[in-house]
């Protein structure tokens, strides 16, 4: 073939070209590998290599796309747009990324988790307790699942009354975490805030778990305004999620029985106030008849003590009139002389048993 | 349900708790004592009823379910 007949570019019109082919027919790709020479420049951008044992491709991407933190050696899986930069490098736009394989899901945990920690996401004095019992709850899961059944099974036995919204989402894969962000989102711009917010998901590998530990979504689970309960996986799995997490559920069941009550629980509460209050009154009336009768006996020893009191006072004024009295006098030996004291005159004496009348002879004043 | 519509279980059984704690307090006299016991049987009675009525309501606000 001759050269005028194959296409002629200006290079920047090849590289447009290139460009063009490339997003007509890889869109969007997933790549799995591993991660190499990883950097982050001026604070904003990422760098690094992905690759395998047969070949290597440069990554670019945002730092703030970048959702669970990489160390050389991490095997990821991502989302990315190939590209053929104005420098003629190939490389890879990523728009999502996340580690697979336990060993890289593990690393990343403990990479994201220590930083978590120094920020102070997971202190206790962050965090809030739920109402005892709520009357709006947000649900966020996958309406498919057995952890969902399981959860609104054992919500249902234990309780009613509670206005369940559910947001299904995707719980695994590489959209879960953008799905769940955008569920909290809504819930917690609803113009009636909601009692609660549950975020469920039952048991699964570490990397259908991985979602649940993507840095953009335990921030937001961190930041929701309504209170959270997360239950993911079974009671040995940790995930980013429960740590932040208001309240930390082992299980989508264990979720549901720390949200609300046992109505049978609650109903033998109710009939043992009821039950207690009858006994109570019956307590409270012997009470009042005891009291009663305990201040009126006090009442009569009081009188009987007063009249006693009364009585001996009596007594000694009639004891000291008796002393008064002139026969008392007369019976001690004295005598009353009646008369006037003049010589020759006469005067009446009268002792205890007689009366004198006798004449005056002499007398002299003392 | 009681005649209080609005209050929730945890208001009416709040409610039951004063009652029963108004036999205790300093406000207590004796020729009330009847008319507050009934009233605190009847709420108990209602509560009672209402927690066993009570059923759960499901709303899919957002999502398609489909999708995994």
């Amino acid at each position: 073939m001759e050269n005028n007949q194959l296409p002629k570019f200006s290079v920047g019109d090849f590289v447009a070209s290139a460009n063009q082919i490339l997003e007509y027919a890889y869109p969007s790709v997933v790549i799995e590998g591993e991660v190499e020479s990883f950097r982050v420049s001026q604070g904003k951008f990422v760098f690094f290599n992905l690759k395998d044992t047969e070949a290597s491709v440069g990554c670019f991407m945002m730092v703030f796309s970048l959702r669970v933190p990489l160390e050389d050696g991490m095997r990821v899986v991502v989302r990315a747009r190939p590209k053929l930069t104005n420098f003629g490098k190939f490389s890879l736009t990523i728009d999502t990324i996340k580690p697979v394989g336990e060993g890289s899901i593990k690393k990343g945990f403990e990479l994201l988790k220590q930083k978590l920690e120094k920020e102070g996401l997971f202190a206790h004095e962050r965090k809030r307790s739920l109402p005892r019992i709520p009357r709006t709850v947000g649900v966020i899961a996958s309406r498919q699942s057995a952890g969902y059944a399981d959860f609104m099974k054992i919500a249902n036995e234990r309780w009613g009354g509670v206005i369940f919204k559910v947001y299904h989402v995707a719980v695994q894969g590489i959209d879960a975490p953008d799905e769940m962000i955008g569920a909290i989102r809504f819930f917690n711009e609803l113009e009636r805030p909601l009692d609660a917010l549950v975020i469920i998901r039952g048991g699964g590998s570490a990397d259908d778990l991985s979602a649940f530990n993507d840095e953009a979504l335990v921030r937001e689970v961190a930041g929701s305004r309504t209170p959270t309960i997360v239950g993911v996986g079974h009671e040995i799995d940790t995930t980013l999620c429960d740590l932040v997490a208001d309240v930390r559920a082992a299980t989508p069941s264990n979720a549901a029985q720390l949200l609300v009550p046992d109505k049978e629980e609650m109903r033998r509460h109710v009939s043992h106030i009821s039950r207690s209050l009858s006994a109570r009154v019956g307590h409270i009336l012997e009470r009042r008849a005891a009291y009663v009768e305990e201040r009126t006996a006090y009442a009569r020893q009081l009188f009987a003590r007063a009249a006693d009191v009364r009585m001996s006072e009596l007594q000694q004024l009639r004891r000291l009139l008796q002393s008064y009295d002139p026969r008392e006098v007369l019976q001690r030996g004295y005598a009353i002389i009646r008369g006037k004291p003049h010589k020759g005159g006469m005067i009446t004496v009268e002792s205890q048993n007689y009366i004198l009348t006798a004449e005056v002879k002499t007398y002299e004043q003392k | 349900m009681s005649k209080n519509d609005d209050a929730t279980i945890e208001e009416r059984i709040s409610e039951l708790e004063q009652l029963v704690a108004w036999f205790d307090s300093d406000d207590f006299i004796l020729e009330k004592a009847l008319d507050k016991y009934q009233q605190a049987e009847k709420l108990a009675t209602e509560i009672q009823r209402d927690i066993t009525q009570l059923k759960n309501t499901i709303e899919q606000v957002g999502g398609v379910v489909d999708a995994k």
